[in-house]
């Protein structure tokens, strides 16, 4: 049996939540939307989504008073970032100018430079390359969905769990202690990515 | 070069009638999703007619919906890619109203990006030559295939679909000559569409250059070929299939 959780869900104001609140609530988990600081009362784990920008993140961020309760959830709570949701736990972000991301771990976001066309969209392989919990059920090389035009330059690598290829090698999946980033949508990456939730749910909220 | 990075993108299209709406979609789309096709797109070929897009039935798609979506008929605002992208599909294919309004295509890539926009193209042979047909085959635009891509390929959207209308629902093969046809230097991914019968269309279709996905329905409809058949052919075929 498992126990039902209670998933907050950060909104930015932007973005379409749809997507991933039909995935959680298809676990048959409890969805709650989090939009301002007492919204993280009774919430079991939080999902950062996101499509967008890093600089209009971080400010939506800023202005509903969520970096904090954000940085202090993380202590003891896990995080799963997904996307843009995942580029918000670095340090920075280069995006004409420079921001600062939540900094949950060292890292820097950098846009792609390379011949292959941008924004890279598209089903592309993970290769898993540490035991993680995460991908408990899934082949150490599977397909899941992208689509974003930024990449996270992770400092440590030890705490990179997947990788892919685009031209270059980037980190498509960090685990940090109990945060999760991934780079690519489980919620739209068919019975893998469904796979993929579930295992964070179970192993890690 | 492709978007997809040479994964093969198995692509499924639906067409439907809104009084039977709720009945046969909901159902159809969950058994799609289940057999892991790599992407769906629905098109409300009755949209452009009815001059309203049923946002409603995209939000419930989107529900029972794990793969990404894409949604085209009757779009002619950006307002209406907007709801549309907000009602849950993460593309929209515009045809139709394209033929008029040019700018749309360039303003709907400017504000949600090119990878949300697909154009799409249905063309029927006449005399040696593809010309383009608007209202879901029903109207000869008469612009050939050529001229027209021209004018598409200045904006760079995401993706082409290019239907053969003739081809379409016959189960006989792609339109093969349609897609040798296409010029060597388009660089944005182009979805065959029209035709698909067996699984040695699929090998033939993708084996052109050009074509680095292919979209099916009567296949689906109507034969016992599955997403996982395709992608084990074609991965022994030698093509770069989905994980």
């Amino acid at each position: 049996m498992i126990t039902k959780l209670r998933v907050g869900i950060i909104d930015f104001g932007g973005g379409n939540l749809l997507s991933i609140t039909n995935a959680v609530e298809r676990l048959l988990h409890d969805v709650s939307i989090v939009n301002s600081p007492s919204d993280f009362e009774g919430i079991d784990c939080l999902i950062i989504p996101g499509v967008g920008s890093f600089a209009a993140a971080m400010y939506e961020l800023e202005l509903k008073g969520l970096i904090h309760p954000i940085i202090n959830f993380s202590i003891n709570k896990s995080i799963l970032g997904i996307c843009l949701g995942f580029q918000v736990f670095a340090s920075l972000g280069y995006e004409g100018s420079e921001t600062r991301g939540l900094n949950l771990f060292n890292a820097s976001v950098k846009r792609f430079n390379i011949s292959l066309p941008v924004p890279h969209v598209g089903w592309n392989s993970v290769t898993v390359n540490k035991e993680a919990k995460l991908f408990h059920g899934i082949e150490k090389e599977t397909d899941f969905y992208f689509t974003h035009s930024y990449y996270v330059d992770v400092d440590d690598e030890n705490i990179v769990i997947g990788i892919t290829e685009y031209e270059l090698e980037f980190a498509s999946c960090v685990i940090h202690n109990q945060i999760v980033g991934v780079q690519f949508h489980p919620e739209k990456s068919g019975s893998n990515g469904s796979k993929l939730l579930e295992n964070f749910f179970k192993y890690y909220a | 070069m492709t978007l997809l990075i040479q994964n093969n993108q198995l692509v499924k299209g639906c067409k439907f009638d809104k009084s039977r709406v709720v009945d046969t979609i909901i159902p159809t789309i969950k058994i799609y999703s289940k057999r892991e096709v790599d992407e769906i797109v629905i098109y409300d070929t009755e949209a452009t007619r009815r001059k309203t897009i049923n946002y409603s039935l995209i939000k419930e798609i989107a529900k029972y919906i794990n793969i990404p979506l894409a949604y085209g008929g009757g779009i002619n605002t950006l307002e209406e890619v907007r709801k549309i992208i907000r009602s849950g599909a993460d593309k929209v294919v515009i045809n139709t109203s394209l033929y008029d309004n040019l700018s749309l295509l360039k303003e709907a890539c400017n504000e949600f990006g090119n990878q949300c926009i697909v154009v799409g193209i249905d063309v029927k042979s006449f005399q040696g030559e593809y010309y383009c047909f608007s209202d879901s085959g029903k109207i000869n635009t008469f612009k050939k295939l050529g001229d027209w891509l021209n004018e598409i390929l200045i904006f760079n959207p995401g993706e082409i679909i290019l239907t053969s209308i003739d081809a379409d629902g016959m189960m006989n093969g792609y339109d093969l000559e349609l897609y040798k046809s296409l010029d060597s230097n388009i660089t944005i991914p182009m979805i065959a569409s029209g035709g698909a019968g067996k699984l040695n269309d699929f090998v033939s279709v993708l084996e052109i250059e050009k074509i680095s996905a292919i979209a099916a329905a009567s296949a689906f409809h109507f034969t016992e070929i599955t997403p996982k058949f395709i992608r084990a052919h074609l991965k022994k075929e030698g093509f770069n299939v989905r994980k």
